[in-house]
């Protein structure tokens, strides 16, 4: 392997006293030459399109898909109970017209959330999901206050039984994350499978930037709207019907 | 919790403890051989200074016993005729005195086993940040204050060679020590030879070059120490307001134990360096990430004791920012192939004193954060997966050396 004999030339150029001192960041270095570029690929912008009108106010799939998924339990405090998926219900005033919608962490890619982290663990994946590093989250709470859509959350509570795709832990901020293990292994999120599998049908997940794909061919398509694009947030999801 | 499994279960091998090597064997002797003559040192100096104290009467005036104690307690452990003498050199002895006092609790991690002091292990294992930076400012205020009486002369208590070698031993111990720490040593192993130093089961040592640095630089400060002024318990009479004899002649007694015992003195401590250096010592390199990945059942089997932490820290960037290798290199594939199986054959969680790395963690008093938020039992059917493969030899004989270490 090219790294392999690369990593030792520096080594021996280095010496046993950088080896001794800067091994870890070389490691890191070659480990970073290896990885292939596979989902970081920056022609990838994955998205949802939702459309609102085959969204049913009483179904809540989506939510309970979500729950299982990262097995996000109550503590019977819902002030403060994780959750990063949840169902809207807006009833136009004039018409009495009722619209139900799942509002999850909209994948911005100009990202408040991002901005405002002082650590750098809020980021964005080069293929536009939103995550928290919680290694190096502090748990300052930033990120929650700067989010429009009220996406973020706070883990005040000890966490038992995680997910091992879903690591979760006390004073750190956590988010929907598009179902990134899953995204990574070629499926799709937990909520647009649960929302196909009840009927509704009313998620697509997919490639925005891939212009074949169903959602990128909907969304030139149809109207769709990015929820308070006034922000100029550009959410990776997407409503039809509002 | 006193043991620990380091291998999967599988068939269990006969004990198969390997033969002492030569260095073991000297830094052994050596550290039996330096504990003695500090120990003979301070037993010496504490007969001189009951002596004196028996033979000279008490200032009059200077109160009662209780009251001369008291104050004397306050010096020793607070430094405080030191504080209201020198200001500056108070700030640099108390550094070092309270930084050596947090480095010694935390080194009493290799020395004790945690079953044997029940609760106190939870505050040994609690102190160890703390025993990490109070290291820093050990060297910082020894060296300041080597300084201060070297280059202005404040006093003369650094005069002669054995406290001046004692003053650079105490300024390099903790450097080389921490340098141990970023060369990534086996904790775990350098207990275990600890250990077999306080129970007289030895234990062959680690090779690492700047650990052996470390413990012989120490070997020779013990056996140094007696010899240099720094160690005087006489000047303690002071402190208890009595009038002690003038200690002139101490100085010419220090001179001829020296001339008598230095030429021995330096023979038993170059012994080790000169085995050291006729053997060599085996550098070990990182091994390939890549490779690691495939098998890290590699002919070391102390490399993955040693490195995990880096290779952990490294990869968790690696895979949270990019997604690469997800499934099957994350912390869920390390967790699923070491899992500890309880009475019922189900896996047991970190809740669980016997599991794969609380165990040893417990046992190196090094703390453990990953499953504050991470899973620490293996996915349901992970498991039944694995069991299929076939088991490391490695892995296997490893657990029964160290099954036979404790």
């Amino acid at each position: 392997m090219s790294s392999t004999s690369r990593r030792g030339i520096l080594a021996a150029a280095a010496g046993i006293f950088a080896s001794f001192t800067l091994a870890p960041g070389i490691t890191l270095r070659a480990f970073a030459e290896q990885a292939p570029a596979v989902p970081g690929a920056r022609t990838v912008r994955w998205g949802i399109l939702i459309d609102t009108t085959r969204c049913t106010p009483e179904c809540d799939a989506c939510v309970t898909a979500c729950n299982t998924e990262f097995n996000l339990t109550s503590n019977g405090r819902p002030r403060t109970d994780p959750q990063w998926i949840r169902k809207l219900t807006i009833t136009d005033q004039a018409s009495g017209h009722v619209t139900s919608l799942p509002v999850m962490c909209q994948h911005c890619s100009e990202a408040p959330c991002v901005d405002v982290c002082p650590t750098g663990a809020s980021f964005q994946r080069p293929d536009g999901i939103v995550l928290v590093d919680k290694h190096i989250c502090i748990g300052c709470r930033y990120c929650i206050m700067a989010c429009p859509y009220g996406a973020r959350n706070f883990v005040s509570e000890l966490v038992d039984n995680q997910r091992p795709w879903g690591p979760r832990g006390k004073g750190t901020a956590e988010a929907c994350t598009m179902c990134v293990h899953r995204v990574d292994a070629g499926r799709t999120p937990a909520c647009v499978e649960a929302c196909a599998a009840s009927g509704n049908k009313a998620m697509l997940f997919g490639d925005l930037n891939d212009p074949d794909s169903e959602i990128a061919k909907r969304v030139a398509t149809f109207p769709s709207a990015q929820i308070r694009a006034d922000l100029r947030t550009n959410p990776a999801v997407r409503y039809e019907g509002i | 919790m006193d043991d620990f499994d380091l291998a999967t279960p599988g068939p269990s091998a006969a004990p198969a403890v390997p033969p002492l090597t030569d260095i073991s064997i000297a830094f052994a002797l050596l550290t039996y051989f330096a504990f003695a003559v500090l120990v003979l040192g301070l037993v010496i100096q504490t007969w001189r200074l009951l002596r004196e104290i028996r033979r000279t009467p008490a200032d009059p005036g200077s109160g009662s016993i209780l009251g001369r104690l008291f104050r004397a307690g306050a010096d020793v452990v607070l430094l405080r005729s030191v504080f209201f003498s020198d200001r500056w050199a108070w700030i640099f002895g108390a550094m070092f005195h309270f930084g050596l006092l947090l480095v010694l609790i935390r080194h009493l991690r290799y020395f004790i086993r945690p079953g044997w002091v029940g609760p106190l292990w939870d505050v040994i294992v609690l102190e160890q940040p703390f025993g990490f930076y109070g290291g820093m400012a050990l060297p910082f205020g020894a060296a300041c204050w080597w300084l201060r009486q070297t280059v202005l002369r404040k006093s003369r208590i650094v005069t002669d060679w054995a406290d001046h070698a004692v003053m650079a031993l105490l300024v390099a111990i903790p450097l080389v020590g921490y340098a141990s720490t970023i060369s990534h040593t086996d904790v775990v192993a350098v207990k275990a030879f600890a250990i077999g130093l306080v129970t007289f089961h030895w234990i062959n040592i680690p090779t690492d070059p700047l650990l052996l640095t470390h413990l012989w630089l120490v070997a020779v400060l013990m056996v140094v120490l007696p010899f240099s002024r720094l160690l005087l318990l006489l000047p303690f009479g002071n402190l208890l307001h009595i009038e002690s004899a003038p200690i002139a002649s101490d100085a010419k007694r220090r001179s001829r134990l020296v001339y008598a015992f230095g030429p021995a003195l330096i023979l038993v401590l170059l012994a080790p360096l000169a085995i050291v250096g006729h053997h060599g010592i085996v550098h070990q390199d990182r091994p390939d990430f890549a490779s690691l990945i495939a098998d890290h059942r590699t002919d070391d089997p102390t490399m993955m004791i040693r490195n995990h932490p880096a290779f952990l820290f490294s990869h968790r960037t690696i895979v949270t920012h990019t997604g690469v290798g997800a499934p099957i290199d994350s912390m869920e594939r390390c967790v699923t192939c070491h899992a500890v199986k309880n009475a019922a054959g189900q896996p047991v969680g970190f809740d669980d004193p016997s599991h794969f790395c609380r165990g040893c963690h417990n046992t190196a008093a090094v703390t453990i954060d990953c499953f504050e938020c991470h899973q620490s039992k293996p996915a349901p059917g992970a498991q039944a997966a694995l069991d299929s493969l076939p088991r490391s030899a490695i892995g296997t004989a490893l657990k029964a050396e160290r099954v036979a270490e404790q």
